[in-house]
């Protein structure tokens, strides 16, 4: 059963969820060039009742590789997170690689995050090199042995989809996604690369115009509903 | 409805036009279902009939039935983003129910149910939730062929092993023996704004010619009134 007063709130809940849904094409766009970014999607489901709900979904695809000049960066190529603790003490899971040497020579990420459970770099480094399987060698001097100062883990999660997306390009864990695991006897740690964002900008402004011409198909219709309402109220002139 | 001095008045016609405007107020209501189905994944159309005698009998004349032809089909590059190119339904288990759906935006949960975006169970051919025995390390590792076999890939044992097949009704509940099932796509749906669009004008045109013949009457009706109230 429908009346007037339903077409016009169903009109301004699609037209409100569509505002919604910008906010999130805005976001991945803005990150274009956030290392390690995982885009995110505002899936809408249209209920049968006519209500129109969303759901945040994230993408967890690959992104592309690029090499850096900088020893620094390093990338992950397959799955997995990196472990970073917080100067508070708290955990976050990331896949952004640019690192630096930060307080105390720990490799760190740049807002100041311990990587793992803390590499330090030797004052005396003359240059260090990150394996695949994520072990930190370090030399002295050229033409010295190395030395193994650390490992940087990789975690992975039973549902990786259902991880939040934080603040400044990080991971929390859910209550769906479980517990990190450490994966053991991987090769996926890539020195003087950077993993780019997954996001595909073809696809972003597609939904952006898919958005508009529903928002503004509904903004239409309400107008349409509007006239017909007056009308109905003032029946007698 | 004969009035004291013998002078004859029908209020049908009022009677007509306003059960007219209420009807053409409910196809409003359906168009608009449309339009916001626009670009919601898995949406069908649907069709209003509005059935003969519905000048007499008003919304009850009103009934729906839904377009099922396949909606726009779009890459969406997810491995569990499932779409129907044909005709059919997934079924998925909500606490009241079965409940058929067009949506395949699936996911995968840590137990290994595959799980539609509200988190409900997507039931296999046999009628039982489809449950990988292997969790899939990432999304790609799922595999379902075009007639709609899920497969799931297994690191340890470096094999693709079969899961389940995904069960495909039509609107009735009996099976859809030859789906065609495309992994990694969307289907959006089958509205097309202009034609939505274009319905919307004779409906609000039928609501004004009726909102103004309803005027027509009721002015009579007062001048009858008046007129004759007047002459006694």
């Amino acid at each position: 059963m429908y009346n007037m007063q339903a077409v016009i709130r169903k009109s301004i809940n699609n037209a409100t969820q569509q505002f919604e849904r910008l906010g999130y094409v805005g976001n991945n766009l803005a990150n274009y060039n956030t290392p390690g970014y995982k885009t995110v999607r505002f899936e809408q489901m249209l209920k049968e009742d006519g209500y129109v709900t969303g759901a945040v979904r994230m993408n967890s695809a690959q992104g592309s590789i690029r090499v850096s000049a900088n020893p620094y960066d390093i990338a992950i190529e397959g799955d997995g997170y990196i472990p970073v603790t917080s100067p508070d003490g708290e955990v976050q899971y990331t896949r952004d690689g640019l690192l630096k040497k930060g307080k105390g020579g720990y490799l760190m990420t740049s807002d100041n995050w311990i990587v793992g459970d803390g590499i330090k770099l030797p004052p005396n480094c003359y240059k260090f090199q990150i394996c695949p399987n994520g072990d930190v060698y370090s030399y002295d001097e050229a033409g010295s042995l190395p030395s193994k100062i650390g490992t940087i883990p990789i975690v992975t999660f039973d549902c990786t989809e259902a991880l939040e997306q934080g603040a400044s390009n990080k991971m929390v864990t859910t209550e769906e996604s479980g517990e990190a695991r450490i994966v053991k006897n991987h090769t996926s740690i890539r020195q003087n690369a950077e993993e780019m964002s997954n996001m595909d900008v073809y696809e972003e402004i597609n939904s952006m115009l898919r958005l508009n011409a529903s928002m503004i198909a509904s903004m239409r219709l309400m107008k349409v509903a509007d006239d017909m309402y007056n009308k109905a109220i003032n029946i007698r002139e | 409805m004969k009035i004291n001095g013998g002078v004859r008045y029908c209020e049908m016609g009022m009677k007509s036009s306003i059960r007219a405007m209420h009807l053409q107020s409910e196809l409003l209501g359906i168009t608009n279902e449309n339009i916001e189905g626009f670009d919601k994944v898995g949406y069908q159309r649907i069709e209003p009939v509005v059935s003969s005698f519905s000048e007499f009998i008003g919304i009850h004349g009103l009934s729906k039935t839904v377009d099922d032809k396949v909606g726009r089909i779009m890459s969406s590059g997810k491995p569990l983003d499932l779409a129907i190119a044909s005709k059919g339904y997934f079924q998925v288990q909500t606490p009241n129910g079965v409940r058929l759906t067009r949506d395949g935006r699936f996911k995968v949960d840590q137990n290994g149910y595959l799980l539609d975006l509200e988190d409900n169970k997507v039931l296999a051919d046999t009628g039982m939730p489809i449950k990988m025995q292997v969790l899939p390390s990432n999304p790609s590792k799922v595999v379902v062929n075009n007639k709609g076999k899920i497969s799931v890939f297994n690191d340890n044992t470096k094999r693709l092993e079969e899961v389940a097949t995904i069960g495909i009704v039509d609107s009735t509940g009996m099976a859809v023996l030859r789906p065609d099932i495309k992994q990694g796509f969307n289907e959006y749906s089958n509205v097309s704004l202009q034609n939505e669009f274009l319905a919307v004008m004779p409906v609000v045109r039928n609501f004004e010619a009726n909102r103004q013949i309803f005027i027509m009457e009721s002015t009579n009706l007062q001048k009858a009134i008046s007129q004759l109230s007047s002459t006694t």
